[in-house]
């Protein structure tokens, strides 16, 4: 078998360095509680906002409150919202609040901390920003997480647009991440670029061609960069570092 | 200089740095997504979103307004409160350290007595044990008491039965004397420094601890700035040039201790030219200028002068005071001042009293007798609630040992000297968690309310509710019907509400002075006039042979109390830009006869004791004089303060004025040389700018001969266009800046400021030493001209975001690049930290992270969490406060609108007491940054210059000459040199 | 070959005798046999002598410190050296562009003097080539060593990335990243590629003693060389364009670590005369540095007849030539400093000699600090301390030209100090002029570097033949039919 040994290291090598190389694994993290999205927002309906109630307000989109948990599952065994039976998984929830201690949940999507990400203008942007064709021709059953329909989901906005970022959660018994690239710069910019004039302004300010003889062609370039919108706000810079990185 | 370990510890030897920044990389454990049990419902609130609370600044006695922003329930910025009349937004830089009181990881943690450690009960119950039976023999030794706290504490002396004495070191009781015998009026005016034509200061330091420094600056600013062809001149009549003095148009070298003979001159002069005071002849015929002449050591032709000047700038304005000018006849003096003013015209113009005072002041004669009682044995519990006399008062006065004769409660939020020799020390809570008021003036009641809850790592209580507490223990009738301090308050404010004659409900009421930070009404103002009474004082020059000792007091330390805040420690004096030490000014031409070196270690001696310090070479100071700033030479106030520097008091003999005030001016010292050279960390350079007008200056002549700047008019020729002229850059935002020199008073507020925003570390003494310190944001300082004809300027020096910048083209991965509205971007996360861009900075504004810093808890809290905090090998600098562009940004965005002008203030521009500094949006020609820039319209520029213009590098930041009075010499022969 | 053209074969003598008049080759051993060259080539590789060991022993010392050193900087972070603001570069780009210097001497004797036909340089390319190869090893390190984060150093790399970020080509320090690349592959290429023919020797000899491993090692860098007439064309002809490709390289190199200073706007860096100036003084230290190594060697190995006097004498006289051009340098810098008008290149040039003008301080101390320590020892090294090889008998006393050579390298050592320590210490902006001492730490590492340097050189002079054999018998005279006498 030694003569295969140079093949199999090289292998375990290439591995290792997928592996490492990646912005965190696709496996599943413990979680304290066996917390269900799918049982509570498929089969119950319930919004993500109405959990996760900073994201249109704050930077963080705030996960739930025990209170928020206990508001359903209250610790008074009358009119709580459980299973026949009783479960496990909410004792431990009760237990938790008699000891007033919050659930350490483990985080799941993380984002480097040089990285100012702010939920609230994702949700609260509008999406006509977004290039006329992006998110045309997205084939859900196909690939559903691929660039057309990340940007279709996000164009539908409400929950959709949750999901457009962190996968289908609608669907999951528990949270795992579902791209593997979440985070990476790169998988930021793919959505950027998507934006209105945005390869434009990269084109003119970032390269000599912009440059060169600029001012005859500042009207023209302006107009494709779509510096203006239609009530005279000037629309911001997605190429530029500082808009993520201060 | 020791290293004590614990500093060590503080800014730690990074033995982890690289390792850690390795580590990270390969980071895989999952972070914890730590939820609120119950979010708040009382209030709006959402994680990182920042909120603005209103409460009162207790640093010193001024009581400014504070707007703190909180972000996740910490208050991690301090600013002033914009709708305070006395500070109107402007803080100065103690103000902005006062969070490293909360923060401080030297607050005192849990109750201890000497035998150690004690739990609250305990405590409590050993307080109010040794209050019991002890009436009449109990003293309370705090602060000057203003507001509701003068009530309380009555309130609580009668319960317990004790007395209080007042302690504040550089009290204006001198001042506040001689105001009652001249005008009948136990008071300090309000000085209307903008009514004045003209100021005559005899040497206080008025822009830097002397009465309200933010509000002086303002209103001196508004009197001195040049406006319309003119400025209205600030003669300095003292011994010493501090920070203020360096203002000044004209600086009158007088001997120290003469201020009040000169002004008693001026005085003679003015009334002979203005009439008027006929009963003040006779008096005043003892104090011609000739007589005065030969004491004060000037020429008395100058007085002529300057007294001729006087009557031709009528009102003008004559102030003094402060610790340079306290000579054993500090009262004769503050009396002759208040002659002047009335000769000159100035009562009721410019020097206004109101009809009541509400201001406790402090007098030194107090303490005094209070040791006299203590050694007497009267006095059996001695309460000392946050004041450090064991530190601040000379040693000569013997206040330590006196207090070992009584039980010593201390009542301490922070370390001290007084604590650490307390019998009992029971931890109070900041200012920042705890209910107040202050009422610094007539109609101004400022409250202070907790902006957060108590920082966690300390068992701390309210002072007020400590006393409450002991005081019901001890008599069940006492606070009867009040819970807690804040009810009290309410109660107080209760009165209020129907003094001001206001008739809604209180708890509106409440809420909209909580909202406003306080009450404001205008002062009330009463007439006074001279009284005749002031002919039985003759001022006298003190009879100092040698060497004259001038106690400076400390712009950042204050009376030492600043010294255990790191920003404080490390932003360096503005004059003599040292850090971190304290040092002894002496003038060349004396230090030349001694033989003492510049950063020679001199030996200092008085009768009362003898210290060693390093002597700087400092025109400023007189020349039979030398001089040294209080503040420092700790030995308990923790890691930051103990063993930088000397505690200059430890020279002085304990001596008081007619006023009971303690007599700063009233010994001589020895000086001796030794060879050593002094470890004394500055951080300037140079001294002089060789020529090369980075801080340039014009005078009023100049400007109205209509002279126009030399700078802004170089026309180059481009290798490529103006990034203005390329598509995409600067629509619609430009940012930039001017700084107007002329307006600077060089209080560092803004570079503190700078620390507090910006996450920047503090290094200590030992790195700075080696240029390692991290500010954003320094004052430089350059002297021109030789001799009594020095002058200071100050040029705040940040990152010039260049148009055509040196540091971006060099950077080889594009870490730092020029953004689309102008600003010269710094991606710390992107920088490989080869270093090119701060060598190729024209203006050396970059810093680089040399290690990764500590912020040892609690400081870590007090982090702006709204943008990156370093770590090792990333360059970092000014951006013009981008998380505020960028949160201001969003706001407007939500409103599918632009920002507008002033809708974004960068924190030295909002915390600057003058004004000096403006930032808007150049590519709007209507902003104030641009009409004051004036870029469009180069050639009809006057005052507004960018620093070295011949680069090419096109800064976003404009200056604006400092203007002059006179033509400085000693310029044009450096230019040769250079 | 001009050996064989311009002297006679004796068959008295067995040898050819060697006419003074007619020119002389310079390498006496052109006149040996093959066998001769053969064996003495192949007695340096011989067991090494115990005091070899103990040389060795000394150099790996010093690279331990210098490892050592850099362990901690990495621990404790850049800040344990003394660079600080404004001083942001200090020992360890001296040394980058010190090592790169030494660099270009080899690739100057190997392929310049190739190409114009210099025949002293037979004998000592090989060993020059060695160090370049070496030298720009040991100045790669430093760029590295010396950033905030070493490990994201790779950045610098133009590569598509997910993160869609660019280098920039702007920046001089990107075109750093070229130039040392190129070169140092290029000048490895070149050495392997003249190694061949030799390497195919030693393979020859270690299989007919027998010694497999030495042979297993040796084989595949002699690439199945056979030695035919067909090799032999293309060997040559290939030799030939990489001679061809290494010269350009010899002058650009330099110039663009030069433009790392002259493309800043630092007063004393921005000035057009940097590109010359660098080259030059990089040959001169190059060479010297090449005397420094081979007049030891010569002495050790006894190869008098190989490293003669005249090669000594040839590569003095580049030597005096580009101390010449360096020494004109120097005073066109101040000249134009003068000339220039602008205060702040002014007082940079004052301030280097003489330290701070008096009349800047306030009350007139007179600092004199390192920067003026090191302006006058490169004075006096690299312009006072050659004057004396412009005698001829002065270039022929190795003991005075090796002297000579070794303070030549401590002046070029100063003198990139000078350029990279002295400028930045006084900016535009008065108040942040700054001072700059090294630490222990920088201090370490660049003792290290040298033992590095050492340390691969002694390796390689025992284990690959320190010159050309196979050009060393080109030059000889050829073997004839009826052979000389035994001798």
């Amino acid at each position: 078998m030694l003569r295969h040994f140079p093949k199999a290291l090289l292998g375990a090598v290439l591995l290792g360095v997928a592996l490492f190389g990646s912005s965190g694994s696709l496996f599943a993290k413990e979680q304290p509680i066996a917390f269900s999205h799918q049982l509570h927002v498929s089969q119950n309906g319930i919004a993500c906002q109405y959990c996760h109630l900073y994201a249109r307000r704050s930077y963080s989109s705030g996960v739930p409150p025990v209170s928020t948990c206990i508001g359903c599952h209250g610790p008074n065994e009358m009119k709580v919202v459980q299973p026949a039976g009783g479960s496990p998984e909410l004792d431990k929830l009760r237990d938790y609040w008699a000891k007033g201690e919050p659930i350490p949940w483990a985080k799941v999507h993380d984002i480097p901390d040089f990285v100012r990400f702010p939920h609230k203008e994702h949700i609260n942007v509008d999406s006509s920003r977004f290039v006329d064709e992006a998110g045309r021709g997205c084939d859900m059953d196909a690939n559903p997480r691929s660039l057309e329909c990340k940007l279709a989901q996000f164009r539908a906005g409400g929950d959709q647009r949750c999901q457009a970022c962190h996968g289908n959660v609608t669907q999951m018994q528990v949270v795992v991440k579902v791209d593997q690239n979440f985070g990476g710069m790169g998988w930021c910019m793919e959505c950027h670029l998507q934006v209105k004039g945005a390869v434009e302004r990269k084109r003119a300010m970032n390269t000599l061609a912009g440059w060169f003889n600029a001012k005859e062609n500042d009207a023209k370039r302006e107009a494709a960069m779509h510096l203006v919108d239609d009530n005279g706000y000037h629309t911001p810079n997605m190429n530029d570092c500082f808009t993520c990185h201060y | 200089m020791k290293k004590g370990l614990s500093r060590r510890n503080l800014f730690k030897y990074m033995g982890v740095a690289g390792t850690t920044a390795v580590a990270a990389g390969c980071e895989q454990k999952p972070e914890k997504l730590i939820p609120l049990l119950v979010p708040p419902t009382n209030f709006e609130y959402s994680p990182s979103n920042a909120y603005q609370y209103m409460t009162t600044c207790r640093e010193c006695e001024a009581a400014c307004g504070m707007m703190v922003t909180v972000r996740e329930n910490r208050a991690q910025k301090a600013e002033g409160n914009p709708l305070h009349p006395l500070n109107q937004g402007a803080l100065c830089a103690r103000g902005q350290a006062s969070l490293q009181s909360l923060y401080n990881p030297d607050r005192v943690a849990t109750p201890s007595g000497k035998s150690g450690g004690l739990s609250w009960e305990e405590g409590l119950k050993e307080f109010t044990n040794r209050l019991s039976g002890s009436e009449g023999q109990i003293v309370y030794l705090g602060r000057p008491a203003s507001g509701t706290d003068q009530s309380f504490l009555e309130e609580w002396l009668q319960a317990v039965g004790g007395r209080k004495v007042a302690f504040d070191l550089l009290s204006p009781s001198a001042a506040v004397a001689a105001n009652q015998l001249a005008f009948d009026s136990a008071s300090l005016p309000e000085l209307k420094f903008e009514r004045a034509q003209m100021l005559v200061n005899f040497s206080s330091d008025f822009m830097e601890t002397w009465g309200n420094q933010v509000e002086n600056a303002r209103r001196f600013t508004e009197m001195h700035a040049y406006a319309e062809g003119t400025r209205r001149p600030y003669v300095h009549v003292g011994p010493h040039l501090s920070l203020t003095g360096t203002k000044s148009d004209r600086w009158m070298v007088i001997k120290p201790g003469t201020e009040g003979l000169v002004a008693l001159a001026l005085a003679h002069e003015v009334r002979n030219k203005k009439g008027g005071f006929d009963w003040l002849e006779s008096y005043l015929a003892a104090y011609t200028p000739d007589q005065v002449a030969s004491a004060a050591g000037v020429d008395a032709e100058k007085i002529r002068e300057l007294a001729e000047e006087m009557v031709q700038h009528s009102p003008s304005l004559a102030i003094g005071g402060g610790p340079i000018a306290a000579s054993e006849s500090a009262m004769e003096t503050q009396v002759a001042i208040n002659i002047l003013n009335a000769v000159a015209g100035n009562l009721n113009e410019t020097v206004v009293f109101s009809e009541a005072s509400h201001q406790e002041v402090a007098s030194h004669q107090e303490v005094v007798e209070l040791v006299a009682d203590l050694n007497a044995g009267k006095v059996r519990v001695l309460v000392v609630d946050d004041v450090n006399p064991v530190y601040a008062l000379p040693p000569e006065l013997g206040f330590a040992e006196a207090m070992s004769k009584a039980y010593v409660v201390s009542l301490a939020s922070l370390k001290s000297e007084t604590s650490h020799l307390a019998n009992l020390v029971l931890p109070a809570l900041t200012p920042y968690e705890t209910w107040g008021d202050a009422n610094p003036r007539d109609g101004v009641w400022s409250l202070q309310q907790p902006v957060m809850a108590p920082v966690d790592m300390f068992d701390a209580r309210a002072r007020e509710d400590i006393l409450m507490t002991v005081a019901k223990s001890l008599r069940r009738t006492a606070f009867e019907g009040v819970e807690n301090y804040r009810d009290y308050l309410q109660q107080a404010w209760q009165a209020i509400q129907t003094q001001v004659g206001n008739t809604q409900l209180f708890e509106n009421f409440w809420i909209q002075a909580l909202e406003t930070g306080g009450i404001f009404r205008a002062s009330g103002s009463t007439n006074v006039e001279l009284s005749r009474r002031v002919t039985q004082v003759s001022p006298s020059a003190p009879s100092l042979d040698g060497l004259a000792l001038l106690v400076s007091p400390s712009l950042l330390l204050g009376d030492g109390s600043g010294a255990n805040k790191p920003w404080l420690q490390e932003s360096p004096n503005p004059v003599s830009q040292i850090v971190w030490d304290s040092w002894v000014e002496i003038h060349p031409e004396t230090a030349e006869k001694l033989g003492i070196q510049d950063r020679d270690v001199v030996e200092i001696t008085t009768p009362q004791g003898s210290l060693t310090a390093t002597a700087i070479h400092f025109y400023g100071v007189h020349r039979d004089a030398i001089s040294i700033p209080i503040g420092q030479g700790h030995e308990h106030s923790g890691m930051t303060a103990d063993g930088f520097g000397v505690n200059v008091m430890k020279l002085l003999p304990a001596k008081l004025d007619a006023s009971g005030t303690l007599a700063f001016l009233s010994t001589s010292v020895e000086v001796k040389g030794t060879n050593a050279k002094g470890y004394t960390v500055n951080v300037d350079g140079g001294p002089r700018q060789a020529g090369r007008d980075i801080a340039a200056a014009t005078t009023v002549a100049a400007l109205t001969s209509g002279e126009k700047a030399k700078h802004g008019h170089k026309r180059t020729t481009e290798t490529y266009p103006d990034r203005a002229e390329t598509a995409g850059y600067y629509k619609p935002y430009r940012w930039g800046m001017t700084i107007d020199l002329d307006r600077c008073n060089g209080c560092s507020a803004c570079v503190v400021a700078c620390y507090a925003e910006n996450n920047i570390p503090v290094v200590g003494k030992e790195r700075v030493a080696i240029g390692r310190e991290m500010s954003w944001l320094r004052l430089e300082r350059y002297f021109e001209g030789y001799g009594d004809d020095i002058e200071v300027r100050i040029v705040p020096m940040l990152c010039q975001q260049c148009g055509n910048a040196g540091c971006e083209p060099v950077c080889p991965v594009y870490a730092t690049y020029h953004n689309p509205e102008g600003l010269n971007a710094m991606i710390y996360n992107r920088c490989v930290g080869t270093r090119y861009c701060s060598n190729n900075c024209a203006y050396k504004v970059r810093r680089f992270n040399w290690f990764s810093y500590d912020f040892p808890a609690p400081l870590h809290q007090q982090l702006n969490t709204s943008m990156t905090t370093r770590d090792v090998g990333v360059m970092e600098k000014c951006n013009f406060c981008v998380p505020r562009l960028t949160a201001a940004k969003h706001q407007a965005k939500a409103l599918g609108r632009d920002l507008r002008d002033g809708e974004v203030l960068t924190a030295c521009q909002q915390t600057c007491p003058t004004q000096a500094i403006t930032f808007g949006n150049l590519a709007d020609p209507n902003s104030k940054v641009s009409q004051l820039a004036m870029r469009e319209d180069m050639d009809h520029r006057e005052r507004q210059y960018e620093v070295l213009p011949e680069l090419n590098y096109k800064p976003a930041v404009t200056y604006l000459k400092k203007v002059n009075t006179r033509e400085v010499g000693g310029h044009t022969d450096e230019a040769n040199h250079a | 070959m001009h050996a064989a053209a311009l002297n006679q074969y004796d068959p008295e003598a067995g040898r050819v005798v060697i006419d003074e008049h007619l020119g002389h080759p310079g390498i006496e051993a052109t006149t040996l046999d093959y066998g001769q060259i053969n064996d003495d080539m192949l007695a340096m590789l011989e067991k090494p002598h115990p005091s070899y060991f103990l040389l060795l022993l000394g150099f790996l010392t010093a690279l331990g410190l210098g490892v050592l050193s850099l362990a901690i900087q990495v621990d404790v972070g850049i800040g344990y050296s003394g660079i600080s603001h404004p001083i942001m570069w200090g020992f360890y780009i001296t040394n980058f562009v010190f090592w790169v210097g030494i660099g270009h001497a080899g690739t100057l004797i190997s392929a310049v003097f190739y190409l114009t036909r210099a025949p002293w340089r037979t004998a000592i390319y090989r060993a020059a080539e060695a160090m370049t190869v070496f030298a720009v090893m040991t100045a790669g390190l430093f760029p590295l060593l010396h950033t905030g984060r070493p490990w994201l150093a790779y950045w610098l790399i133009p590569y598509p990335n997910e993160r869609l970020l660019w280098v920039n080509f702007k920046s001089p320090l990107l075109w750093d990243v070229f130039a040392v690349s190129t070169y140092m592959t290029v000048s490895i290429m070149f050495f392997m590629l003249g190694l061949i023919p030799d390497m195919a020797i030693l393979r020859d000899e270690a299989m007919r003693r027998g010694q497999k491993l030495k042979a297993l090692i040796y084989a595949p860098m002699a690439l199945a060389w056979r030695g035919t007439n067909h090799q032999w064309v293309h060997y040559m002809r290939g030799y030939l364009i990489f001679a061809a490709l290494a010269t350009p390289l010899v002058f650009s190199v330099h110039s663009i670590v030069s433009w790392d200073f002259a493309m800043s706007s630092v007063p004393g860096w921005h000035t057009t005369i940097f590109a010359p100036y660098f080259v030059a003084g990089a040959i001169f230290s190059g060479l010297a540095m090449v005397m420094t190594v081979l007049i030891p060697v010569r002495v050790v190995f006894g190869l008098e007849q190989y490293i003669s006097t005249h090669v000594v004498n040839s590569v003095c006289k580049v030597i005096i030539f580009t101390s010449v051009v360096v020494g004109y340098a120097y005073a066109t810098e101040f000249f134009i400093a003068w000339y220039s008008g602008s205060p702040y290149e002014r007082a940079i040039f004052y301030f280097r000699p003489f330290g701070e003008m008096t009349s800047w301080t306030l009350t007139g101390d007179h600092k004199i600090t390192f920067p003026q320590i090191a302006f006058w020892l490169m004075v006096f090294c690299n312009v006072i301390a050659p004057i004396p090889l412009w005698r001829n008998k002065v270039r022929h006393n190795l003991v005075a030209v090796w002297i000579i050579c070794g303070l030549i390298n401590v002046g070029m050592w100063f003198e990139r100090f000078n350029i990279v320590g002295s400028s930045l210490q006084h900016e535009y902006i008065p108040a942040s002029w700054g001072e700059y001492w090294p630490t222990i730490v920088e201090v370490g590492i660049t003792i290290g570097s040298f033992g590095f340097f050492f340390t691969l050189f002694s390796l390689f002079a025992k284990n690959l033949p320190p010159m050309a054999i196979m050009e060393l018998k080109e030059a000889a005279n050829p073997p004839l039919k009826n052979p000389p006498k035994e001798h």
